[in-house]
């Protein structure tokens, strides 16, 4: 059979990442032969299409391309349930956490996603502390660093714990991590590996127990009318690779990839470092402040907060006990 | 017509509107706009991407970094740091064959070390060498194009606007590509001298000579220099330090700058209006093309057409080296008529990724870096060539006696002298990359 | 010199670029303040929050503003060698059309910046640190947009006018 229709993606990192090399790119292989060639994709990497990453979320909603995969964190305050799953302490591997979240957002959250049609909603993996010089042993080592902070929630968590959040863009990452005008950054070991982090840090900080420091959330969404012009079968095919077990794929990607992160971390002769559970506890005291003004904040806007953590930690716990 | 095609007529169409003398910013915006368009089939894209571009362009970070080298340099003229120097290095070059138009070039270098346009530091050292020159008995077609060329430093030695708007384009680190065009830049600044040299020699009766200057006069001019030295090596020994990043290193480049004009009286009321109205019409200027070139680049992306090219020129299999030398070729034959932002802005996203899947035995990043320095120097020489040269009309409208043909024969040397150095830097990489390797 | 109309356009682009110069400056200031406090953590002190996102937003502003002036003094480039020789007329229906197409941009791009900033604001879209509105920054830049647009409309009547009477003897094109 012909092609019918041509999607375009559009996403902000380029092809050899994580994401778009493990979970996009198959995705989009699944979709063509199941679709007998009649859908086809066409992957538009690093912003080629032009815009700033924060507009990608709109080029979905607005019809600019079809498909598109951003961060949700990168418009602060437009997803404040989905927020709940970057609070302190929440993720355990990327695989369990992104299956709930997909599943959270589909019984909480769907108002927040009306305008656009969303195929998986996933989180990566623990978040760790990769810092310079003597690197974080104890809460007291974070007084006085500056951090470059992933979400708006992270840089509550941040100034919580004594450090100073920086909002610094990703590209200026590097140069500013190796040049000392920030300290260090709050990333999963997947996001090491495309900026050098290895090569600019000599310690990289994570905490014992199930629980990692704190994630970031993702959607990878379709432009409504994009998805309801398609016929019936095609739509089929889309709904097939879409929702809670495919968030877990993308999620396992970044679980795969943490793992090459650490690797190459380890092959450095870097230290890692991970807080003993009496460690852990102190920074898991001092962040449930950060956990506890998110919830006033969102009863502030008339959103049932602690409901939300209480629902997120049990998804998530469900996923991760096997 | 298919999308490729598309893609393929915009050039054509955009070349005849900029000839119709329609600003270059706009044709690209308007042929971007009505491009994706058509190459999406609806007017829903585009107008949609306009409610987000404008503003992510206009507050990018690394591009934040332009206002503030243009107000740099326009306190750093409100300032005297351009006399200062031209004064310094001419009490100390002078009194050579041909001496005070390589004093004008050095002080050139010098600005250029704290401003990061060509056309400032064309018009700013223009104003304070230019009448020096006549006054020693420069030739006007030396006098003019000497300082045409040495205008080209503003950008050949970094910190450079036109290297940051290819950092951003190619994704490269903007401290490694400011590393990477020092020494090329420097060799410019002895290039020119050494053509000055020769010029004189061919052809004496074209200059002058000052009288040797007293060491005593040449240690105290130089003392008036040292807040240009103190500025240079706080923005980039700072950047490269790292007490800040190179956007941050621009602002105190600018406050530095600020304080020493406001310290020799150069930043009244009046003045401050006069460095605001020339950083407002420059950064206008060049943000607006920085738009229509986003919007432009945009459609080119939706036609698919810099992909298909790349590979397209990567399955001829034609030598690197060669391909390299028509793209080299071409930012000549525009730079006659085309200033250097646009057509950084117009190519970098054609040429890069066919540049990129060439083997030059370097590795990628090297490979970015390199490049970058070398379309840096073909597209600056487009200043200095006839018939369209921006450097060349702003000194020669400084020089009411002097014809424009008197000037564009003047920067035909420097011309031959910017050919040659492509010619060593193309053959070897190691004088661009030495400084980057050494240092990371 | 001038009076009526073109007083009141040039007045009008001259403060809109000195409102665009006084947020940059702000910005440098701000900038140098925080990279002091920043050298100064030991010390007690630190950056000044949020000073990355409040030096785009003042750049985002101030390019905005400057555009009024750059388009008042015929700031953009353009490549005249092929009309050079064209004589005056066609050289001044050009600027008709080119002015007209400009004011077409300038009113899309405030339109679409306008819809943005409207956008923004439904969305409750805030910045990281500061976690201030972000179409507070759009609202200040539509500013910009707006009397960009206004002054583009203007260069439309000037160009019209120097089609009929021929350019005004002492200006020149202001050197960008
Ligand atoms: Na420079
Ligand atoms: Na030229």
């Amino acid at each position: 059979e012909a092609q019918e229709v041509t999607l375009r993606l559009h996403q902000m990192l380029p092809p050899q990442a994580a994401i778009p090399a493990k979970a996009l790119t198959p995705w989009i292989e699944k979709v063509e032969s199941q679709s007998g060639g009649r859908i086809q994709v066409e992957h538009y990497p690093s912003m080629q299409l032009g815009g700033a990453p924060p507009a990608l979320y709109d080029q979905a909603k607005d019809g600019v391309v079809d498909l598109i995969w951003t961060v949700l964190g990168y418009t602060p305050g437009r997803f404040p349930k989905s927020e709940a799953f970057e609070l302190p302490f929440m993720v355990t591997t990327g695989e369990a956490t992104s299956r709930a979240f997909h599943e959270y957002v589909l019984a909480h959250a769907m108002d927040e996603f009306k305008d656009v049609h969303p195929i998986v909603l996933h989180t990566h993996g623990p978040g760790l502390l990769h810092v310079r010089g003597q690197g974080v042993r104890s809460l007291a080592d974070m007084a006085g660093l500056k951090i470059r902070t992933p979400t708006r929630v992270a840089a509550g968590m941040l100034s919580a714990f004594g450090a100073t959040p920086i909002g610094m863009p990703v590209p200026a990452v590097p140069e500013s991590l190796s040049k000392g005008v920030i300290d260090g950054v709050a990333i999963p070991w997947e996001v090491t590996l495309p900026l050098k982090i290895a090569e600019l840090v000599r310690t990289h900080t994570g905490f014992s127990g199930r629980h990692g420091l704190y994630t970031s959330t993702f959607i990878f969404a379709m432009n409504r009318d994009s998805y309801d012009a398609l016929p019936a079968d095609l739509k089929q095919v889309i709904d097939d690779n879409s929702g809670p077990q495919v968030a877990a794929l993308f999620g396992k990607a970044m679980d795969d990839v943490d793992v090459t992160g650490r690797e190459v971390a380890e092959k450095a002769g870097n230290t890692i470092i991970t807080l003993d559970e009496a460690e852990t506890a102190r920074w898991q005291e001092v962040a449930r402040k950060t956990t506890a003004n998110w919830i006033a904040e969102m009863d502030g806007k008339g959103i049932d907060g602690a409901m939300l953590v209480e629902d997120a930690r049990q998804r998530i716990e469900k996923y991760s006990g096997q | 017509m298919s999308n490729l095609e598309l893609g393929l007529w915009s050039f054509p169409i955009l070349l005849t509107m900029i000839f119709l003398r329609i600003p270059i910013g706009l044709a690209m915006l308007m042929v971007g706009f009505f491009g994706t368009w058509l190459v999406t089939g609806s007017w829903v894209p585009i107008l949609a991407q306009m409610k987000s571009l404008t503003y992510d362009t206009f507050s990018n970070y690394s591009l934040s970094i332009v206002p503030l080298f243009l107000l740099m340099g326009q306190f750093a003229t409100r300032g005297g740091m351009s006399q200062a120097l031209f004064k310094a290095a001419e009490t100390w070059l002078g009194h050579r064959k041909g001496g005070v138009a390589m004093a004008a070039v050095g002080a050139c270098a010098g600005f250029g070390a704290i401003c990061g346009s060509s056309l400032a530091t064309a018009a700013t050292m223009g104003q304070v060498a230019l009448p020096e020159l006549r006054r020693y008995g420069y030739s006007g077609a030396l006098a003019t194009g000497c300082l045409a060329a040495g205008g080209t430093l503003g950008i050949l030695i970094p910190p450079s606007v036109v290297l940051v708007i290819y950092a951003i384009l190619a994704e490269q680190n903007i401290i490694k590509l400011f590393l990477a065009a020092m020494v090329p830049g420097v060799l410019a600044a002895l290039g020119y001298m050494l053509t000055i040299a020769v010029y004189v020699r061919l052809k004496p009766g074209s200059a002058g000579q000052r009288e040797r200057a007293g060491y005593g006069e040449r240690f105290t001019s130089l003392i008036a220099v040292w807040p240009v030295l103190v500025i240079f090596l706080l923005v980039i020994g700072g950047i490269y330090a790292g007490w800040f990043t190179p956007t941050e290193g621009a602002a105190v480049g600018a406050a530095g700058t600020g304080l020493v004009a406001l310290v020799n009286r150069g930043l009244d009321w009046r003045g401050l209006g006069e460095a605001i109205t020339g950083t407002a019409v420059s950064t206008g200027m060049i943000f607006f093309i920085v738009l229509g070139a986003a919007v432009y680049n945009g459609f080119l992306a939706f036609s698919q057409l810099p992909q298909e090219l790349a590979n397209t020129v990567a399955g001829l299999g034609i030598s690197p080296w060669l391909v390299l030398l028509a793209i080299l070729l071409c930012y000549l034959v525009f730079g006659c008529i085309m200033d250097s932002l646009s057509m950084i802005l117009l190519t970098i996203p054609i040429f890069f990724p066919i540049v990129s899947v060439l083997d030059f035995g370097l590795p990628a990043e090297e490979m970015a870096l390199w490049f970058g320095v070398l379309v840096l120097i073909v597209v600056e020489v487009g200043l200095i060539t006839p018939p369209v040269g921006m450097n060349l009309f702003v000194i020669n409208s400084m020089a009411p006696d002097v014809p424009l043909v008197r000037t564009y024969g003047g920067a035909l040397p420097f011309v031959f002298s910017d050919v040659i150095r492509v010619a060593i830097l193309v053959a070897f990489p190691a004088i661009t990359l030495g400084l980057v390797r050494l240092l990371h | 010199m001038r009076s009526g109309l073109d007083g009141i356009v040039e007045r009008l682009a001259f403060w809109m670029a000195m409102a665009g110069g006084a947020a940059l400056i702000a910005a440098v200031v701000l900038t140098v303040v925080s990279i002091v406090g920043r050298g100064l953590i030991f010390a007690g002190l630190g950056p000044i929050p949020g000073d990355f996102e409040l030096l785009e937003a003042g750049t985002a502003f101030a390019v905005l503003a400057f555009m009024p002036l750059c388009q008042y003094h015929r700031g953009h480039v353009t490549v005249d060698i092929f009309l050079s020789r064209a004589g005056r007329r066609p050289n001044a229906l050009i600027d008709v059309l080119a002015n007209l197409l400009m004011t077409g941009a300038a009113g899309v791009i405030a339109w679409r910046l306008c819809l943005g900033m409207l956008d923004k604001r439904s969305y409750g879209e805030t910045t990281f640190i500061l976690q201030f509105p972000i179409w507070w920054s759009y609202a200040a830049a539509l500013v910009g947009a707006v009397v960009f647009t206004l002054v583009c409309a203007y260069t439309v009547l000037r160009s019209l006018r120097e089609l009929r009477d021929g350019p005004p003897p002492h200006e020149t094109a202001a050197a960008a």
